[in-house]
């Protein structure tokens, strides 16, 4: 007996021992980073910053957005320089146009397919020609390469797309990505001749290009192009030149009640009527969070439907949304079975972890007690608070604040392992199974993620909640839309409440489900695959038809209510992107299906259909490039071309330490003894001076007393 | 009035004395830690996998790591984040176990588990056994660098021993940016996995000595 209470003793000192280390000592994680054992910095002579000043502007139309981003690479330097910069945009921008500004000429940029366009943009390099090429390496992720900068050249890289406005909770939307979360490559790594840049299915060579492989992450067997979308991070402290500045013309169609910059402080002013200016109050920023714009429109004045229309091409386009009406609540809603997975990565150290630690307190404090519910957090590996999940009882709700309260946001995104646990828990029947996905999104496997996600739902439906200054909106939208629930974005702690309410308020929600349209015309609808829809969130749809129909029914549930709303289509609003919006909505679909496809010659056929698609409407995807080429040379023959890869700045509130480096391998064991030798040595200090002063009190009260 | 005086010593002695247990416990649990990590070890080899060395533990050991001129053995624990370095030298989660065809990285606390390395020299065999076997490096070359600046590559394919720990090792604040590499190279073939502890250690031959 004895000998089990001392081990008990141990057992009980360690746990206590645990939980302390856990909050005094901050670990992370060594991360993988380029080639050379002791890498120790850049090769030294490293030039000056090519970027200089992103611009860009926003013309919002309604629903409609259309955006310029302007680039300005300016060399100041010696010799000439070829600029590649890697930067993010929406993932659900379209982008149509490319435009070289060298002075005062200007070059429009043709598309092609990918490796087409890229022979293009290396024969023009070779020739000495000033050339520029923008790819896609992930919906959100795209690279600009401007090849024979001369010294002193200024060369403007102006790029367009079109977009549509987020519609939610009777909030307008537009988010624009300024910097990129260095993502996480899991995998093993592969060999220098295993490694193929561009793809991972089986294609011989095309794409793969040496001196493309600019990133800091190699490539591995589930991110083969991981070179590609891991471009160089400044270290902290480093200083870059490069500053942004955005603007934006707002014609919302309806009266505003509320315009608001959710990150930056802006200027608003009205310009017309019905027409608002708004610009960043900072006219250079540092480009390192989202920046993100929300409208509202005065009650009553909220939009419920709108058709947008371009004919081309002997072909109808139009663009439907449609906000059903809210469904009466009145039935109790059924208990849940509630899952929080929680991304504990080093991405996630800093201000997000506190962010997405408010979360999970909201979600849990919301659970009501016929409710069951589950934590799973992920780093390197995964682990859930109960084995499946448990009652809301205050009991196990208090165990679930505790853990909450201890975790530390360090090492690696193992991210499938997660979502394997998640979905793979005993089911729960007679509960509705909801998934809460907290993350940031920052890791490079994104469709082996989405392809899990669709195998292993079933009947749950999974919700995410994008993390912090520099999400992966495309992780959040795509896993959500797999998910079949919907998307959040917390950036700040002061959005929490107000989102996370937003959202559980969804979780509750009865949701309209099994939509479709019907039409007299034959319709080429996307997307293909309908989504439910929580109460507040419009139907929106893009399609192509031979005219345009009378006609357009759609049809859904309410829980096992049937609903139908018919719709007389007499006129739209005619507008040219309408047709842009299509391709860019076909080329998705058409992608969805090509991560899925297995088979190499479906996935040909897939690849073939993205890039006729891409082609007729002048659109950047994965398998076509936009590529602008000078007519004459101007690097004279002889002279070397030096290539520069741009940093992208680490986003806001997150640590550099946390995502690379080593592990800390140094306890505070040494300084807190030497603190607690040095207050003991003060506690006797005081001692003695307190008998020495309070002596002297007694000395000075006498002598007043005597006065 | 006349004990108010006093208390601020007895506080200051108080918060003196809790820092002091709170390091204490630090080093205390190191050890006992280790104590636990062994038993578990030679659970794991009789049984050929992984256990939990304690109940409520999220990792547990992977290989242990001997340093015979200097008698240091330790068991080397899953990962390397705080939580795990508490308890023991860790292997990094992106490296590879010996015998793979990774680097190794041994992450360890300069001022427990891996204090040894203050007294390391070139040529200083090093023991790693794991379930599959046990293999042996030599101490090559070590190097401080500032992580500030640059970070070590974990997916070289290339087979060797990194250890590495806080620099230096007498500074009282944790959490600077310099580390201390050091690096071994495979000494021979892995050796078959005996239970005789007995190594046939080459002398180490005419290598440069260490600079930092």
């Amino acid at each position: 007996m004895p000998m089990v209470r001392a081990r008990d003793m141990i057992v009980l000192g360690l746990m206590l021992l645990g939980s302390h280390a856990m909050a005094m000592v901050t670990p992370s994680l060594a991360s993988e980073v380029r080639a050379g054992l002791l890498l120790q910095t850049d090769d030294g002579r490293r030039s000056a910053a090519l970027l200089q000043h992103t611009t860009v502007s926003f013309d919002i139309s309604g629903l409609l957005v259309r955006t310029r981003v302007e680039q300005a690479f300016v060399h100041q330097g010696d010799g000439w320089v070829e600029g590649i910069y890697s930067f993010p945009l929406p993932d659900d921008a379209a982008v149509d146009r490319l435009r070289m500004q060298i002075g005062e000429r200007l070059i429009e940029g043709q598309i092609h397919a990918r490796e087409e366009a890229r022979q293009r943009y290396e024969q023009a390099r070779v020739q000495g020609k000033r050339a520029s090429i923008v790819e896609q390496q992930r919906p959100n992720i795209f690279t600009t390469s401007v090849a024979n900068i001369a010294p002193g050249d200024r060369v403007v890289i102006a790029i367009e797309y079109q977009q549509r406005a987020g519609y939610s909770g009777g909030r307008f939307s537009l988010r624009f990505p300024l910097t990129l979360m260095p993502r996480y490559i899991p995998g093993t790594p592969l060999l220098p001749s295993e490694a193929r840049i561009g793809d991972s299915d089986q294609r011989p060579a095309a794409l793969i290009i040496d001196n493309r492989a600019f990133g800091w992450a190699a490539a591995t067997d589930q991110v083969p192009d991981a070179a590609l979308i891991t471009p160089p991070v400044a270290a902290s402290g480093e200083p870059l030149t490069h500053r942004v500045s955005l603007s934006a013309r707002l014609k919302p169609g309806f009266a505003l009640a509320r315009v608001e910059s959710r990150y930056h402080p802006v200027t608003v002013t009205s310009i017309a009527p019905g027409e608002l200016a708004i610009e960043l109050a900072d006219e250079s920023a540092i480009p390192d969070r989202d920046f993100a714009l929300e409208w509202e429109a005065e009650s009553g004045a909220q939009p419920v439907a709108a058709l947008l229309e371009h004919e081309q091409d002997g072909a109808y386009y139009g663009s439907l949304m449609i906000l059903p009406p809210a469904p009466e609540s009145g039935a109790t809603p059924l208990p849940r079975s509630l899952t929080l997975v929680l991304d504990i990565s080093g991405s996630m150290h800093g201000a997000s972890i506190t962010q997405a630690r408010q979360s999970l307190q909201q979600a849990i404090a919301a659970l009501r007690p016929q409710d069951r519910f589950n934590i799973i957090v992920f780093n390197n590996r995964s682990y859930s608070l109960f084995e499946r999940p448990l009652a809301a009882s205050p009991v196990n709700r208090m165990q679930a604040l505790t853990y909450i309260a201890g975790l530390e946001a360090e090492g690696g995104t193992e991210m499938a392992a997660a979502i394997k646990r998640a979905l793979s828990q005993p089911e729960q029947p007679g509960y509705v199974e909801q998934l809460l996905f907290i993350t940031d999104g920052a890791v490079g496997n994104e469709a082996a993620l989405f392809n899990l996600i669709q195998a292993r739902l079933g009947r749950q439906r999974l919700f995410t909640v994008g993390i912090g200054s520099a999400p992966n909106s495309y992780f959040m939208r795509k896993a959500a839309q797999l998910g079949r629930g919907t998307f959040t974005f917390i950036g700040s702690s002061g959005e929490v409440q107000q989102r996370m309410e937003a959202l559980l308020g969804k979780l509750d929600a009865p949701q309209m489900t099994a939509i479709g349209i019907d039409s007299d015309e034959a319709l080429e609808l996307y997307p293909d695959r309908l989504p439910d829809l929580y109460p507040g969130e419009p139907l929106m749809v893009t399609f192509r038809a031979r005219q345009r129909p009378g006609r357009l029914t759609l049809r859904g549930s309410t829980g096992e209510r049937p609903w139908q709303q018919s719709l007389m289509l007499k006129t739209g609003a005619e507008n040219p992107a309408i047709s842009v919006l299509w391709g860019r909505e076909r080329i998705a679909a058409l992608m969805d299906d090509y991560r899925q496809a297995g088979d190499p010659s479906a996935r040909d056929a897939l690849r073939q259909q993205v890039v006729e698609a891409a082609l007729a409407h002048h659109l950047v995807s994965r398998f076509t490039s936009l590529v602008a080429v000078d007519v004459t040379p101007s690097r004279p023959v002889g002279e070397l071309l030096a290539t520069q890869v741009e940093k992208n700045r680490l986003p806001h509130g997150t640590s550099q330490q946390q995502i690379f480096g080593l592990a800390k391998t140094a306890t505070s064991a040494p300084l807190q003894i030497a603190m607690g030798l040095l207050l003991l040595l003060a506690a006797w200090l005081a001692h003695a001076q307190g008998r020495r002063l309070v002596s002297c009190c007694m000395a000075i009260r006498k002598e007043c007393d005597h006065a | 009035m006349l004990k108010r005086v006093p208390l601020l010593g007895v506080a200051l002695g108080l918060a003196g004395l809790m820092l002091l247990t709170n390091g204490g416990w630090i080093w205390a649990k190191a050890q006992l830690a280790q104590l636990l990590l062994q038993r578990s070890w030679s659970a794991m080899q009789q049984q050929g996998r992984e256990l939990k060395p304690w109940p409520w533990a999220d990792t547990h050991a992977l290989a242990r790591l001997r340093l015979p001129a200097l008698g240091v053995d330790q068991l080397v624990l899953d990962g390397d984040s705080g939580r795990t370095l508490a308890f023991g030298p860790g292997l990094n989660s992106n490296s590879g176990l010996p015998g793979s065809s990774r680097l190794t990285l041994i992450s360890g606390h300069r001022d427990t588990h891996f204090r040894f390395l203050s007294r390391i020299e070139s040529g200083m065999e090093i023991e790693v056994e794991t379930l599959q076997g046990r293999w042996r490096y030599r101490i090559e070359a070590r190097q401080v660098i500032n992580i500030d600046e640059g970070a070590v590559s974990v997916s070289d394919n290339r087979p060797g021993l990194l250890l590495v720990t806080c620099y230096p090792f007498d500074t009282l604040e944790p959490g600077g940016p310099l580390r201390l590499l050091v690096w071994a190279e495979p000494a021979e073939q892995a050796l078959a996995h005996t239970n005789d502890p007995a190594l046939s250690a080459p002398q180490p031959q005419g290598l440069d000595p260490v600079r930092i």
